[in-house]
């Protein structure tokens, strides 16, 4: 023998293949049209197309077709492999008739155990059992009795008609029959028109066992001991493995001496698999497999016989014993045990419907005593629909069975397959099954144990975050503009002297409050001599600088080492505000997260929130058992003190919050919003004596410290030193002042206030600091040099910070609000600095350039409305209703008239219907009526309207929009932000943990040739490095091509920018006139037809151009437009495919 | 002087080997030539268009006895020729433009990348070649309007367009027969792209900073000249050079 055809495909070619060339024979391989890729024909020494113009499997079994080939090469066997012509004795017979060995049985062999009731006679013929069973059908009850009496239940009844599992009962005892026979004959005649049965004993819990046997033309017939194949689903199996647990020695040899002695009956050539179901007390025979199995692998791990390889030397003429070597029956010996797992793209939670597709990815396991033999599967590789979905055979083998199974759930694990899906989740189920790993999983173990199908959607974090960056990558960071390249920050925070290894306590703020309580740790502050700090950095700095952008991803490392680098702070502001609002809606993280984190890890700092007093962290006015929830819930996971404020000063809306927060035993501090100019004569409403006044309320309702917020930076020196010094005389409480450096007097406005006694100021780090920050701390600090109250500091510790925050910053500055200086006239306009470019740029959008012009609108607004605090959202009312008068040419004097045939912006109209609450004040009256025009306005708190919501209905809601339970933190985030939430949630299902990526390429994206190191968990970095993007394709695809820990992968991404005029298309085949191409580079203009169009010869199709000539193209012949590839507007190169016709058939 | 067939074809004489065609109205000349046999040389005029055309249909005013109105069709050109279309383009308007003179010495013409025939600021003779293409099969059909001495123009034209002079009488006829051979003569030597350095001489925007609308965008930058194919050569701000072979000059930095 010289040569082999192998008339199959996939794995089983393979195999062949593998076993022709290690016995130096020449290898054809044959394929289907759709298996072209196929590995098989590559891996062939030659390879013919067979069954061209035939349905996929249909050319497999063209059997005149693969005969030819056979000739044409010379080949002088043919190895059918399994299915398709494996057991088909009309091919056998070709074979033989032209000269060409058929590597298997003979002929008549095939026809024997073809039929199965040849086959069943046979097997009993030679002493074997098969499974009782009357042949005709069963005309009374009484046969059917007598039958069971004589076998034994249980019984089955058969509906002759029926199969596949339908019209089958169990009978178990004599009771049982009668109802099930009268049953059973109305139920077949009304299913399947005929009620005609059958009756055959039924075995319980099977096993479905079967031996291996080889055997020569010389008449030796030799088994390779038992496989155990019981795993099943839907009678197809699944795992497969050698020996059976369920054999002892004795019954092992029975049934193998059983196989051998059927095949030895009739004189078996080759390899064949005899199969029976094993039960407790007996073993019956179903049938012969006349040809090499699936599973064959696992007897040739566990005996060291290589059965293709015997299969083909068998068919030459070689001799089991002198030829090939083997030993004698008695001396055949196994070791060990080896399973096998068929890997396949079946879906286990699409009832197993087969995924096809492009294999992204593809990773295989190895080692020690892993086997694979693999289809086509190779990162690239098309999954069609043709043919069956095996992938890889995974088989392992180890010395005991618990250590097989060990051994193939690792194997099982370590298999990286993206792009379809596969089994292997199911399989891993199986494997990890008590009843499996003992052995006793019979044949319908799977069928009958749901547990098994139950899955547990472990993310596949590399690629969430692999699809992440390819979309930044591709199309930007929602709504920013990709502006110059940030130079991946490696910003590492130096070292620093920390008193790492004192064992003393750090006693400051926190400490009291923990060991002592809220009011111990007021009084601990009060008695400070020293001015304390609040540093802003991780909060409302970046609020203020560049929109709450900063990640907790770049919090982290300052986190770390707080503690023990700034013991004497008073705290560390890092919650609330918009942090909320932006890290879920911008950022993909949860804040919760946040909070949580910075806790662990600043144990010994105060952390501090900013609350609205009716809003908590959202927009809308919230019912009171929120609010309470809310705030019990931020105390637990770490707040320390709340700053609650109102944006109108209106006591009665912090009244609940300051309640809730000294339930808790944490903090409230109750603040004022500063506004107006207290030091000025003309300050007729927001004077000295309305915030001792409203000090006095807040104390009342319970506030522990006060705060003094001055968002807009009005606070001059003087009127600092006024304030605090009369609020320190006349309330026994701590003063907390924070400022805004927007009008660049803030370290000096917080130098008086220390002269006067203030307790707490809020100050940032350097690179954090100033314009719209807060006043830098090393600044103040440095400026109180030689005063008693010089905060304590360790500066150097606050310089090596300061440094890290440089670093950071600039990697934000896509979000930088363009302030620059000092804005002195903010003391005129009072406009708050966050509002200050927003406005410029909301104004902007409108058409309105001239700034000037909506300052000075700014500050009519603000008198036209009775002289308002101004703070989100007050102040936005300020701004729109500005905007809105001079877009309609509206002044103080005239609005009242005019105003009667306008409708006011939103905000404008909640705010007089009194949805922010009651102004100090009241509402100016007249223009009220005007801008309500009837509607009713509320007098009372807003938040007390709101109907208690029920957490309990939201929480069961919220489970089942995410499909698992919720945390309580996420129920609360729900009720506060519904739909931001879930677009989180949305995300975070496809992007993962976005929050692990540096700061860099999380809003940039990355840049070919650039690598970054994605730190996921301690000890587990991802090195991602983009080699290259390529331009968009037909389909509006880009593909960027990945090196993910050094190994190639590619991504399509879809490119929602088309930034690109120039579109990928394939060229037109110049020897196809259906193929229209580009006639020269230019620009399509005109696409006349649409795809499924019929036109006629000489009919206009497309219309191009290209310097000024203007090129028509029109059919040369009668057809239909199949598919039209350009699109007007787009460039295209020479040749490019335009339109493909199809020709009418004549 | 009304167009006279005869009068054309015997001025043509054997250095055209093709049909003349006259019509008094039709709706365009360029309509007519693709209405006709691709596969025969013919030129058609008329004396007056109801709906002569230039490029992207835009529409060109074609009132009797003031201008001249003409189609040559071109027929089996060769597919691969189709890749040089911009030399036949541009050099159209270098040689339509050296033919003038000779009619108008006293005038000096220039000529707007792609080809429209410039005098000073008006545009005084359009070009435009629309190419036919079923199968293998390709024609060009190119189209000439001229403005010799028409006065008055539509007010809804929006570009500034003239004639070569409102007072001058020229022999139509002649003119005719030379256009016409002058296209002729313009497919077999294009090629050799001969004509470009005459075509930068008379190129009117060269340094000059201008808008180029194209199908997707705008670009704006200062116009360096063409290359060797036709192309239009633009310096962006970032100092790089682009070539482009589509697109519209809107606006200009004078």
């Amino acid at each position: 023998m010289k040569k082999v055809l192998i008339a199959n495909r996939g794995e089983i070619a393979i195999r062949i293949i593998r076993a022709c060339h290690e016995l130096g024979l020449k290898t054809v391989a044959v394929y289907a049209k759709e298996d072209e890729y196929g590995v098989h024909r590559f891996r062939a020494d030659e390879a013919y197309q067979i069954g061209a113009g035939k349905k996929p499997i249909d050319a497999y079994l063209d059997m005149d077709d693969i005969i030819r080939v056979a000739k044409q090469t010379g080949a002088d066997a043919i190895h059918p492999g399994y299915g398709f012509l494996a057991e088909n004795e009309e091919f056998a017979e070709k074979c033989a008739q032209n000269g060409i060995t058929f590597i298997g049985p003979t002929v008549e062999q095939l026809k024997i155990f073809g039929d199965k009731i040849t086959a069943k006679e046979v097997a009993e013929k030679n002493g074997l059992h098969t499974i009782p069973g009357i042949n005709e059908p069963v005309q009374s009850m009484e046969e059917m009795k007598e039958f069971a009496h004589t076998h034994g239940y249980p019984i089955m009844i058969k509906a002759a008609m029926g199969g596949g599992g339908r019209g089958m009962r169990i009978v178990k005892d004599d009771e049982d029959l009668k109802t099930a026979y009268d049953r059973a004959r109305s139920e077949a005649k009304a299913s399947f028109g005929d009620d005609e049965l059958y009756v055959e004993k039924y075995l319980e819990n099977p096993k479905h066992i079967e031996v291996q046997i080889l055997a020569d033309e010389h008449g030796h017939v030799m088994h390779l001991f038992e496989r155990d194949c019981s795993v099943q689903r839907r009678n197809q199996k699944v795992i497969e493995f050698a020996p059976s647990l369920a054999l002892d020695d004795q019954r092992r040899k029975e049934i193998c001496d059983a196989a051998v002695r059927l095949m030895k009956g009739v004189h078996y050539q080759n390899a064949g698999t005899v199969e029976f179901l094993v039960t407790k007390d007996n073993f019956y025979f179903i049938e012969v497999n006349p040809r090499i199995q699936v599973e064959h692998t696992v007897t040739e791990l566990i005996t060291g016989v290589d059965i293709v390889r015997s299969q083909i030397r068998i068919a030459a003429g070689a001799d089991l014993h002198k030829d090939l070597h083997l030993p004698a029956q008695d001396d055949l010996t196994m070791s060990g045990y080896a399973i096998q797992c068929r890997v396949t793209t079946e879906d286990p939670e699409n009832n197993f419907m087969p995924d096809t597709g492009r294999i992204l990815t593809y990773r295989s396991p190895g080692g020690n005593g892993v086997r694979l033999d693999g289809g086509n599967t190779y990162a690239g590789a098309v999954v069609t629909p043709y043919f069956d979905s095996l992938l890889v055979k995974a088989c392992v083998h180890a010395r005991t069975f618990h250590n097989t199974v060990d051994k193939m759930i690792r194997v099982l694990n370590e298999f990286q397959i993206r792009g379809v899906k596969t089994n292997i989740p199911f399989m891993l189920n199986v494997l990890k099954n008590p009843v499996f790993q003992k052995g006793e999983a019979h044949t319908a173990f799977i069928d009958h144990t749901p547990s098994l199908f139950k899955f547990d959607h472990k993310p596949d974090t590399q690629q969430q975050l692999l699809n992440y960056v390819g979309d930044v990558t591709v199309n930007g960071f929602n709504g920013v503009k990709r502006q110059d390249q940030v130079q991946p920050a490696n910003v590492k925070l130096a070292e620093m002297a920390l008193d790492a290894d004192s064992a003393l306590p750090i006693v400051n703020a926190k400490y009291v409050l923990d060991h002592q309580g809220a009011d111990a740790a007021m009084d601990w502050v009060k008695k400070q001599k020293l001015v304390l700090l609040t540093d802003t950095s991780m909060r409302d700095a970046h609020q203020s600088l560049f929109a709450t952008r900063m990640r907790t991803h770049d919090m982290l490392p300052v986190a770390d080492i707080y503690d023990r680098a700034l013991p004497n702070l008073f705290s560390a502001e890092t919650w609330g505000g918009a942090t909320f609002d932006v890290a879920y809606r911008f950022l993909g993280e949860d804040p919760w997260k946040r909070l949580k984190m910075l806790r662990q890890r600043m144990p010994h700092t105060l952390l501090q929130m900013l609350l609205r007093g009716s809003n908590a962290v959202g927009y809308q006015n919230y019912p009171d058992n929120v609010l309470k929830k809310f705030i019990d819930k931020s105390a637990e996971d770490g707040v320390d003190v709340f700053r609650i404020f109102d944006s109108l000063n209106w006591v009665e809306q912090m009244q609940k919050s300051i309640e809730y927060v000294r339930n808790t035993g944490k903090i409230a501090e109750g603040t004022m919003c500063y506004t107006g100019d207290l030091l000025s004569p003309d300050e007729t409403k927001y004077t000295l004596d309305y915030y001792k006044k409203l000090a006095g309320e807040l104390v009342d309702a319970g506030a522990q410290i006060l705060g003094i917020k001055d968002m807009a930076g009005l606070l001059k020196p003087d009127a600092a030193y006024e304030l605090v010094g009369e609020l320190k005389a006349k309330y026994d409480v701590p003063v907390h002042l924070h400022t805004h450096d927007t009008t660049g007097n803030g370290v000096a406005t917080y130098d008086q206030a220390t002269r006067a006694g203030v307790d707490v100021v809020d100050v940032a780090m350097s690179a954090l600091s100033s314009t719209t920050s807060q006043p830098s701390m090393s600044s103040f600090y440095y400026s109180l040099e030689g005063n008693e109250r010089q905060p304590e500091l360790d500066i150097d510790n606050v310089e090596k910070i300061n440094q890290y925050w440089a670093g950071i910053r600039p990697l934000y500055k896509d979000f930088a609000n363009g302030i620059n200086a000092p804005l002195p006239d903010i003391y005129e306009t009072e406009m708050p600095g966050g509002q200050y470019s927003n406005l410029q740029q909301q104004a902007k959008s409108l058409g309105l350039d001239d700034f000037e012009q909506v300052k000075a609108m700014y500050r009519v607004v603000n008198r036209l409305l009775g002289d308002i605090v101004k703070v989100t959202p007050s102040s936005k009312v300020v701004g729109d209703l500005a905007i809105f008068m001079i877009q309609n040419n509206l002044t103080a004097d005239n609005i009242l008239e005019r105003g009667k045939t306008l409708d006011f912006p939103e905000s404008v109209v909640n705010f007089f219907a009194g949805d922010l609450g009651q102004p100090y004040g009241g509402f100016p009256k007249e223009l009220q009526a005007v801008v309500l025009k009837g509607q009713k306005a509320i007098t009372v708190r807003p938040g007390s309207l709101a109907k208690p919501v029920d957490f309990d209905q939201v929480a069961k809601e919220l489970e089942n929009k995410i499909g698992r339970e919720p945390s309580e933190e996420e129920v609360i985030s729900y009720v506060l932000y519904p739909d931001v939430f879930m677009d989180y949630f949305k995300r975070h299902q496809q992007y993962g943990r976005i929050s692990v990526l540096d700061t860099n390429t999380f809003y940039q994206g990355m840049r070919p040739g650039e690598t970054v190191h994605i730190h996921i968990a301690p000890g587990k970095t991802e090195i991602l490095r983009l080699d290259s993007i390529s331009d968009v394709d037909v389909d509006g695809n880009r593909h960027l091509f990945f090196a993910v820990d050094g190994e190639q992968v590619e991504l399509p991404v879809e490119d929602q920018i088309h930034t690109d005029a120039k579109v990928k298309v394939p060229k037109a085949d110049p020897s196809n006139p259906g193929q229209i191409g580009m006639p020269l580079n230019g620009t399509v203009v005109e696409v006349l037809v649409k795809d499924g169009d019929h036109v006629k010869k000489g009919d206009s199709l497309i219309v191009t151009e290209a310097m000024k000539m203007e090129t028509t193209i029109k059919a040369s012949f009668d057809g239909t437009v199949e598919k039209i590839y350009a699109s007007e507007g787009t460039v295209m190169d020479s040749q490019d495919l335009l339109i493909q016709l199809k020709a009418d058939e004549k | 002087m009304k167009l006279k067939q005869q009068t054309i074809s015997s001025e043509l004489g054997k250095d055209f080997p093709g049909n003349v065609v006259i019509e008094s109205v039709v709706s365009s000349t360029q309509e007519m030539a693709k209405q006709a046999d691709q596969t025969s040389l013919q030129a058609f005029l008329a004396e007056r268009q109801t709906s002569g055309y230039g490029k992207k249909a835009r529409s060109f005013y074609s009132p009797s006895e003031t201008g001249l109105y003409l189609s040559v069709l071109l027929p089996n050109i060769e597919k691969g020729e189709m890749n040089k279309a911009g030399l036949f383009t541009t050099g159209l308007a270098d040689q339509i433009a050296n033919l003038l003179e000779e009619y108008y010495p006293e005038k000096k013409l220039g000529v707007k990348w792609v080809n429209d025939v410039m005098l000073d600021d008006a545009k005084v003779g359009g070009i435009l070649v629309e190419a036919q293409i079923q199968g293998n099969s390709v024609s060009w059909i190119v189209g000439v309007g001229l403005n010799l001495c028409t006065a008055d123009f539509p007010d809804d034209i929006d570009r500034t367009v003239g004639s070569l002079d409102s007072k001058k009488i020229i022999d139509r006829n002649k003119l005719a027969a030379d256009l016409i051979k002058t296209i002729w003569h313009l497919k077999s030597t294009y090629q050799s792209g001969d004509f470009l350095s005459d075509y930068r001489k008379r190129l009117v925007l060269t340094g000059k900073t201008v808008t180029l609308k194209l199908a997707q965008e705008n670009i704006t930058g200062i116009v360096k000249g063409i290359n060797n194919d036709g192309q239009l050569l633009i310096e962006l701000d970032n100092g790089e050079i682009e070539t482009f072979n589509e697109g519209e000059v809107i606006k200009v930095q004078y």
